[in-house]
């Protein structure tokens, strides 16, 4: 099997989806997955997406420089009309308009991204920290410290984060530190549940027990054969978490609770869009916002659709089968069998 | 007394010093029939099992699927706790010990697993996986952990320059030789061997076996082989051991017990052996076929537990259970618990086609396919 | 059944006090001269301090004065505004039917969206249909509630509006009391903008759900038996895959409790959302802890309903 060549792999995963599972087991796991996930085209354009975004934001000084126009400066001559209704995108060179107070849309937009990659990247890590760390011993010991850590991550779940991050914001003052604290502090549960579950399934996986044979301690078991097992696990759902905390930042700070002004941040930029229904004049100074805010999130959750798909074969096979089961269920009704259709990647 | 031994092998009889002594090991799974199940039930995996086993020797454990043999391999190297018993190695009882105190004995007590795709972790690289032992009981430098990796790798037949490969990247009898050699390590003096070749092809079984002979002879092992297959076991052990939902029925050296079997269904195991060579071939009974389904060990038969299935069974068997002892005639080692053992050029195959009228289950069935 | 029910009621109880505790000490748990300052107003002397603190009980230690607020809100008694020092519970009384006309329209919204579509892409896997409801799923489960509100604000009022047809109100709210079609209409785009997102991931959902029933052997042997295909989907499938369904409605209340409130911001709805906003604006803090514990607790309870439901509709959990 190891004999075989590279671009004998290649025919082979064309032509039939259901052999070549143990074709490809004949590779590194991570290498099968990045070629599995370069043929997705929807995932890699979303890649390169964030790619593009994490530059941007990296850069964001220098961008601005280029632009002319700071985050924070007010061109109350230039970008304001004399009326002082905001310019519109393309006038007086400002790409995307201003808003209300003759700021560069465009410009606050690109700081804007820092914050958003700032708290999703920052509040998913600590989330995927926690979560594996707690999902693992839950899942490994069992019983009582499972029960109890269990219960506390469904009533930590079954509360509704905003509400509680409205409270919290509310006692200790908004700041950036304990929007992702916050943020992750009811986000970690999700990731602790998963890996709870993949955990109880590992743990009775044979080479635990030949680990458990050599004498290995339990906290040896767990971070160096169970943990490697879950990285895959944690990449897809990091990925799609990271979505989730850039919509709730967004949400914070259109209510106020989160970035404060003049530091912009795309919620808060909505939120100042909003006051007064200035939108209705300027609606750049809303709409561009959005659409950053949403472009952002749908490439990560493209992206992480994508991951699953590549990392977990299994789970992209299991619904292709389950279709698969469906038409043969129906097919009792027809005398000719129907072709069968071949399973394109969406 | 003679020492046992039902004809000349070629092989080492084991010297004379106790290596593994078990006595009375019983395993019980309760079983969790929700919050609403007040009844104790358990599965009693293992009920009441006792040998001894000397250093250089290979003893094979042979039964039928859920018979409790695997559990009976994790008992013995402490995996599992007993419910009861006593497992003492090398004079030391090791059923008392917490798991600090086994950590040592771990060296010289090591496992192969069946199922070589489950055993090895697939997100490790094998050079890894088999530093493991030394990174868990020794402290070496890198350099010396990979020299010695490596040399493991050479001694089981893999070559050490996939080191860094994964698991995927290697063939069912490659897994397994890495297995072997994880568990050949740290010097061991017993390896239980848990159906280490019943997931390879056939081709492939030869050269894990004799594999597993030549580190016999030159690392002076002792063996536990389990199998549930009979033609595998004769080829290594001395000793063979034959279980029976949960317990021991039949244990004697090896020839004697394929030469003249005394238990009914060691016999029926024997008649389901595909029979190549010659020599035994004048041997061979007429095959044996075992009626209904291996009972449930939740609720095990009263008396004999083979009794419902048991070509032979009389009303004794459904109420008294059966010793465990060596029969008239037998070799002092050879011991049977059956009330009425077979004799000699018995035809067991007829009595069973009467059971089968009388249980009148479902069709019948071969132990072995 | 019985016991599942007293188990689950027990847990409930559980996590209330765990929540009414949590709030507690998040909101009035620190320096009572502060909170007793803050009460007293801006321009009081000590001595008017010292009778807000005995007002407000901050003489007692931490266990009695928790002990007394639960005891308040076991009667029903949120407690003083600092602000207006009028009574919470008159102010949460008015805003209350707000959230409540939002959340109980756009739950049906939702599941009158997402029911059939997932349904559809289930039974025509991998057909134009599907991947249709698959991108629509995959849109709209990427854009923030605000931001749909916001946009359909854009569109559906100012647009309209600026071309003549003022179908769509601005913001606010009207009484279904007082004028059930004016209700309507204004609740239209607040519905839509909670539902449509929400019934995105149901679609998904749903599709999954009624794909693994539909691969079961029970759909097969109904099918084998002759039942029309229609009636094996709707009589069999769909039940049986609507049970996951109900679970995650449970779970997802609280999302939605939490979207009601920014949608409330969007559309300028006084409902509890807005309550607890202005009161955080006022640094009202017993008005928000009474917001807090209210919708906690809403939560907690639809859960444990929902739970119990579960255990009626699929008898394998009534074993357990």
């Amino acid at each position: 099997m190891s004999a075989m060549r590279a671009d004998e792999l290649e025919i082979v995963e064309e032509e039939d989806p259901e052999l070549n599972e143990q074709q490809f087991e004949s590779r590194t796991p991570w290498r099968l997955a990045w070629r599995r996930l370069k043929k997705d085209r929807v995932a890699m354009v979303s890649l390169g997406f964030i790619v593009l975004l994490i530059l941007v934001s990296l850069f964001a000084p220098l961008l601005t420089a280029l632009i002319g126009h700071g985050p924070n400066a007010q061109y109350t001559t230039k970008g304001l009309s004399l009326s002082g209704i905001p310019v519109g995108p393309g006038h007086n060179g400002f790409l995307l308009g201003t808003d209300d107070q003759g700021r560069d849309v465009l410009s606050r937009i690109i700081y804007g991204s820092r914050i958003s990659l700032e708290v999703g990247i920052g509040a998913t890590f600590l989330a995927l920290f926690l979560g594996v760390v707690v999902g693992l011993f839950a899942g490994y010991y069992g019983g009582f410290l499972d029960s109890v850590l269990g219960r506390f991550m469904d009533i930590l779940l079954s509360f509704p984060i905003l509400l509680l991050a409205i409270a919290i914001v509310a006692r200790f003052g908004p700041s950036l530190g304990l929007l992702i604290f916050v943020i992750s502090l009811f986000s970690w549960p999700y990731i602790g549940r998963l890996v709870r579950g993949q955990v109880i399934s590992l743990r009775e996986r044979e080479f635990v027990e030949a680990a458990r044979a050599l004498g290995a301690s339990d906290l040896r078991i767990m971070f160096v054969e169970i943990a490697p097992n879950l990285i895959a696990l944690a990449v897809i759902y990091a990925t799609l978490l990271i979505p989730v905390n850039i919509v709730t930042e967004a949400t914070l700070s259109f209510l106020g609770l989160g970035v404060q002004p003049p530091t912009a941040s795309w919620g808060n930029m909505i939120a100042e869009a909003q006051t007064g229904d200035l939108f209705t004049v300027a609606w750049w100074f809303l709409v561009f916002p959005c659409v950053a805010l949403v472009l952002t999130t749908l490439a990560f959750n493209l992206l992480g659709d994508g991951l699953r798909d590549a990392l977990d074969p299994r789970y992209g096979r299991s619904h292709i089968s389950a279709a698969r089961k469906v038409r043969r269920a129906f097919r009792l009704r027809r005398t000719l069998p129907e072709p069968e259709p071949v399973e394109a990647k969406a | 007394m003679t020492v046992a031994g039902g004809g000349a092998t070629s092989r080492a009889e084991g010297t004379d010093e106790l290596l593994l002594d078990v006595d009375d090991v019983v395993k019980h799974f309760p079983v969790s029939g929700g919050a609403l199940d007040r009844s104790h039930a358990a599965v009693k995996a293992v009920d009441g099992v006792s040998f001894s086993l000397r250093a250089g020797e290979t003893l094979g454990l042979v039964g039928e699927s859920g018979c409790g043999k695997s559990t009976l391999a994790r008992l013995v190297t402490a995996l599992h706790p007993v419910t009861s018993g006593h497992v003492r190695f090398k004079g030391q009882d090791i059923t008392s010990l917490n798991r600090r105190q086994l950590r040592p004995l771990r060296r010289s007590m090591q496992m192969v697993f069946q199922d070589p795709y489950g055993s090895l972790n697939p997100r490790r690289r094998v050079g890894s996986i088999l530093s493991d032992p030394f990174s868990v009981h020794e402290h070496l430098s890198r350099a010396e952990v990979r020299r010695r990796v490596q040399e493991l790798m050479a001694r089981v037949g893999l070559s050490p320059e996939h080191y860094n490969r994964f698991p995927s990247e290697f063939s069912g009898g490659q897994r397994q030789r890495i297995g072997i050699a994880r568990s050949l390590a740290l010097r061991p003096s017993l390896i239980v061997c848990d159906e280490p070749v019943s997931a390879l092809d056939v081709s492939i079984q030869a050269q894990i076996l004799n594999l597993l002979e030549d580190l016999q002879a030159e690392f002076m092992l002792t063996y536990i082989f389990i199998a549930h297959d009979l033609s595998v076991v004769r080829h290594v052990s001395n000793r063979i051991a034959v279980m029976y939902l949960g317990k021991l029925v039949e244990t004697g050296p090896t020839e004697e017990i394929y030469l003249s079997s005394r238990h009914p269904y060691t016999a029926s195991l024997l008649s389901a052996v595909p029979v190549a060579d010659r020599a035994f071939r004048s041997e061979r009974r007429e095959r044996i076929i075992l009626t209904g389904d291996v009972p449930s060990p939740v609720d095990p038969p009263s008396g004999c537990r083979f009794h419902p299935r048991c070509p032979k069974a009389q009303a004794l068997c459904a109420v008294q259970e059966p010793v465990l002892e060596r029969k008239p005639g037998d070799f002092d080692g050879h011991l049977t618990a059956c009330h009425f053992p077979v004799v000699a050029g018995e035809a067991l195959a007829n009595a069973s086609r009467q059971t089968t009228a009388v249980s009148g289950s479902g069709p019948a069935e071969a132990v072995n396919p | 059944m019985i016991r599942l029910i007293v188990r689950r009621l027990l847990y409930l109880v559980i996590v209330l006090v765990i929540i009414t505790f949590l709030t507690y000490v998040v909101f009035f748990a620190g320096n009572p001269n502060n909170l007793a300052a803050r009460f007293a107003g801006r321009d009081a002397g000590p001595a008017e301090i010292r009778d807000a603190a005995i007002r407000l009980g901050l003489n007692h230690g931490f266990w009695y004065q928790y002990w007394h607020y639960l005891v308040g809100l076991l009667h029903g008694n949120f407690g003083l505004d600092f602000q207006n020092a009028v009574s919470i519970n008159s102010e949460i009384a008015r805003a209350f039917p707000v959230t409540a006309s939002l959340v109980v329209g756009s739950v049906i919204l939702w599941l009158l969206i997402g029911i059939p579509i997932g349904i559809m892409s289930a039974t025509h896997p991998r057909t134009l249909r599907d991947r249709a409801s698959t991108t629509f799923a995959l849109t709209f489960l990427s854009v923030p509630n605000f931001v749909l509100g916001l946009l359909l604000l854009l569109v559906f009022y100012y647009y309209l509006t600026r071309a003549g047809l003022s179908w769509f109100p601005a913001a606010g709210y009207v009484p279904l009391t007082q004028s059930p079609v004016q209700w309507l209409v204004h609740m239209i785009l607040p519905w839509i903008s909670l539902a449509l997102i929400q019934a995105a991931i149901y679609t998904r959902l749903i599709r999954g759900s009624l794909l693994d029933v539909l691969g079961e052997d029970f759909i097969r042997t109904a099918r084998a038996k002759g039942l029309s295909r229609r009636t094996v989907i709707y009589k069999h499938g769909v039940r049986a895959a609507l049970t996951p369904v109900i679970t995650q409605l449970g779970i997802d209340i609280g999302t939605l409790l939490a979207g009601a409130f920014v949608t409330e911001k969007v559309f300028g709805l006084t409902g509890l959302g807005q309550l607890a906003l202005n009161a955080i604006g006022n640094e009202d803090l017993p008005v928000v802890a009474a917001v807090v514990v209210l919708a906690a607790s809403f939560i907690v309870i639809m859960n444990t309903v929902v739970d119990i439901l579960y255990a009626v509709l699929d008898p394998r959990v009534r074993l357990a």
